[in-house]
């Protein structure tokens, strides 16, 4: 019977303990105190998340095992970091969009870290139950975090779809486990590790049936496709912050949770994990394709990141056709990948939030000149999508690399060469947002048009290289003042049309981005780029913690 | 008398019977306020289901918060909001045909993969609860083994609440 007193609870729940005591505190502050600024409420979060960022690197190399639910190994530890890194970066964007727009709802700083709560349950939790509840606190958070913008038709769409398809995708997670559980009597993931085996042997087709539901189930929470049809809505509905965390945070809680459950219940069966390289290829391609048409920046962010997650899994499908000694190196490309995806996709949210904030509109015209107008913006979003197409000297080329080693090595070629075509794909979008940055400014009326064409929703294909805009402007001092002031008029008009702005009526005053947001895009491209000229950087660290001690 | 035309086995296949004549009402009906009914009758049915497999503290468990809490909750949220409610007809497209020949081969599936299976038989001299009633072995569990998800719970209900509270507030502000 287990010792309730003298557990190990600092050591293996640490960080969740610090991050929930934050959340409640803040919650409880902000009910008592209403007419204080979010931005306290952030920073005090920051503050809460810096303690937790400290005691799971102290507690980094140690391991322990809490009531046969929560553990503290290289697993948890890594991906703790991890998941702790991206709040930080969540939260401190979400601070300046708090500076920025004093209207946006104040609950985003608790509702956040009880997500983050969450998150670092799945990484750290033994137990099917302990890992589901962990994910059903993400899930929830994530659901209200959504849908908490006020007037807004496009936010509840985003929060109605994310919320149905992710109870879905809980249900069927939990179909999946109801099976194994029947099989073996036990919901702990240590006595399922020993008797991967034995179900294999004794009940394959209900394995492959439980292994399939559990993918499929956590395919709805990280909008692997065919599951993937909420992702736009949602990230278009949301407000930048929080469409960043869905992108990344939740992502990388749900890898966590999925490689976790797969290599301790199916570490008997390896031809089960064929289907992860079925669903991991299919995510490639559709989200890769899917992108193309996008003429809505978070959508096609959407759409990019519905391709990561499929490049995501790809270590997965490798699991089945190697031994312990290979899978280090698996878990290693995982983390960076995902390490890499985290900076570059933060930052482009960053970005993109910035700039359609100054011009009430998410339209990728909006992009038109950007080098021009605020050549660091432009500058940034480059080295973000560079390194999300996986460019040579970017983060992003570094972990696909990697990934492609892998499968050569582990003899999935196809997985591979699939990799690297949808990759050639991918730098067509990506490179249309390159391009429209660097290319000479649209003339004012071809502007208006684009712009209220896609408010209609007009979104067809090739549009984006259908009409190129090419008008050299003489006189280019006073080009640049004039564009600004025909954006700035013509936003009142769009406010009535479309429900897509950012702002709340103050946009387009302050031209530059403030100092909060160029940090974080600063640290976003000094991550981007530093992983992607010294990966070992991160790779020593990875070597330190030990992933099998 | 075999094993099939036992009584439990009566029971189950009645039971059984009204599950899923209930689920087809609730999907079938509709005024919103049938559908809540109906759904009620799902919620009695699982909790028949439930004492008959010997586990009369869930089954309980089951007729006081979803069949009695839940359900008249969700008839207080209709009878609050928008009560004469009816969903319109909708015809019958090929997206609908193709999710249902899709939900049917789902179905299928599973049946095929469950009954194909030789499932592990319990041994019934072995008595899982070692010498204590249900309801006592549930607490031990609860309270000991899944003390943590169990905390966490609590977690996750103050988020829901928390979570309800604001989208309430803000549909209200916004009118």
């Amino acid at each position: 019977m287990p010792d309730l007193i003298h557990a190990h609870y600092f050591v293996t729940m640490g960080p969740l303990l610090i991050v929930t005591a934050t959340a409640f505190i803040v919650m409880v502050l902000e009910f008592c105190l209403p007419r204080v600024d979010a931005r306290v409420w952030l920073g005090l979060s920051i503050l809460g998340t810096l303690a937790a960022v400290v005691t799971a690197a102290v507690h980094a190399g140690q391991r322990a095992l809490t009531l046969n639910s929560v553990v503290q190994d290289a697993f948890s530890a890594v991906f703790s970091l991890v998941i702790l890194g991206t709040t930080l970066l969540i939260l401190w964007f979400a601070l300046d969009f708090a500076r920025r727009e004093p209207q946006a709802p104040k609950e985003h700083p608790y509702l956040i870290l009880f997500a983050v709560a969450g998150a670092l349950t799945m990484a750290s939790a033994v137990d099917l139950v302990t890992l589901y509840v962990g994910l059903e606190l993400l899930s929830v958070a994530s659901y209200v975090l959504v849908g908490v913008r006020r007037q807004s038709a496009r936010s509840t769409e985003g929060a109605v779809k994310y919320l149905l398809m992710g109870s879905i995708g809980s249900a069927v997670l939990l179909y999946g486990m109801s099976f194994i559980y029947g099989l073996t009597g036990s919901t702990n993931l240590y006595d399922l590790g020993q008797q991967g085996m034995m179900l294999w042997t004794n009940y394959p087709a209900v394995t492959v049936l439980a292994f399939l539901l559990m993918l499929c189930g956590m395919g709805f929470k990280l909008s692997l496709v065919p599951f993937h049809a909420w992702t736009p809505d949602t990230y278009a509905g949301a407000p930048g912050p929080v469409s960043a965390l869905l992108a990344t945070l939740s992502k990388t809680a749900g890898f966590a949770l999925l490689l976790r459950m797969l290599l301790f219940i199916f570490n008997g069966a390896p031809q089960v994990y064929v289907w992860a390289g079925v669903i991991s290829a299919a995510t490639m391609v559709v989200g890769n394709l899917a992108a193309l048409p996008q003429r809505h920046m978070k959508r096609m962010l959407a759409f990019s990141s519905v391709a990561q997650a499929g490049y995501l899994l790809v270590p997965f499908a490798l699991f089945g056709a190697s031994g312990y000694q290979d899978w280090i190196a698996l878990f290693d490309s995982l983390v960076f990948y995902l390490v890499a995806y985290t900076f570059m996709t933060v930052g482009a949210f960053a970005v993109i939030w910035w700039v359609s904030r100054q011009t009430r509109s998410f339209d990728a015209s909006v992009l038109d000149g950007l080098a021009r107008r605020n050549p660091w913006l432009a500058g940034a979003l480059t080295v973000f999508l560079l390194g999300l197409a996986g460019m040579p000297l970017t983060a992003g080329f570094v972990g696909k690399l990697y990934l492609l080693i892998d499968t050569v090595h582990l003899h999935e070629v196809w997985l591979g060469v699939l990799l690297f075509l949808t990759s050639a794909v991918s730098f067509y979008y990506y490179f249309g947002w390159i391009r429209r940055m660097f290319q000479p400014a649209v003339s004012d009326a071809e502007l208006a048009g684009t712009v209220l064409a896609a408010d209609a929703g007009v979104f067809t294909f090739g549009l984006q290289f259908d009409n190129p805009p090419i008008t050299p402007h003489p006189g280019d001092e006073h080009w640049q003042d004039d564009v600004e002031g025909v954006r700035v008029s013509a936003a009142p008009d769009e406010t009535g049309a479309s429900d897509q702005q950012v702002g709340d009526g103050s946009a387009g005053t302050d031209a530059r981005p403030g100092i909060v947001l160029q940090t974080l895009i600063a640290v976003c491209v000094i991550g981007t780029l530093v992983l992607g000229v010294a990966p070992a950087v991160l790779l020593h660290g990875l070597w330190a913690v030990g992933w099998y001690q | 008398m075999s094993p099939l035309w036992s009584a439990q086995m009566i029971a189950f296949f009645l039971i059984s019977l009204f599950i899923l004549a209930c689920a087809v009402m609730m999907l079938s009906f509709r005024k919103v306020v049938y559908m809540a009914l109906a759904v009620g009758g799902v919620f009695i049915g699982c909790a028949a289901l439930y004492i008959l497999l010997g586990a009369e503290f869930v089954g309980i468990a089951q007729v006081v918060v979803y069949a009695g809490a839940i359900t008249i909750l969700i008839l207080f949220a209709i009878m609050l909001t928008n009560h004469e409610a009816t969903e319109p007809e909708e015809p019958w497209t090929v997206r609908k045909a193709l999710a249902a020949v899709g939900c049917f081969l789902l179905g299928v599936t599973l049946l095929f993969v469950i009954r194909g299976q030789a499932w592990p038989q319990g041994d019934p001299s072995v008595d899982v609860n070692q010498g204590m009633s249900n309801t006592l072995a549930i607490g031990e569990a609860l309270f000991k083994s899944y003390m943590i998800p169990f905390e966490l719970v609590s977690l996750l209900l103050t988020v829901a609440l928390v979570g309800a509270v604001i989208l309430a507030q803000q549909r209200k502000g916004d009118q």
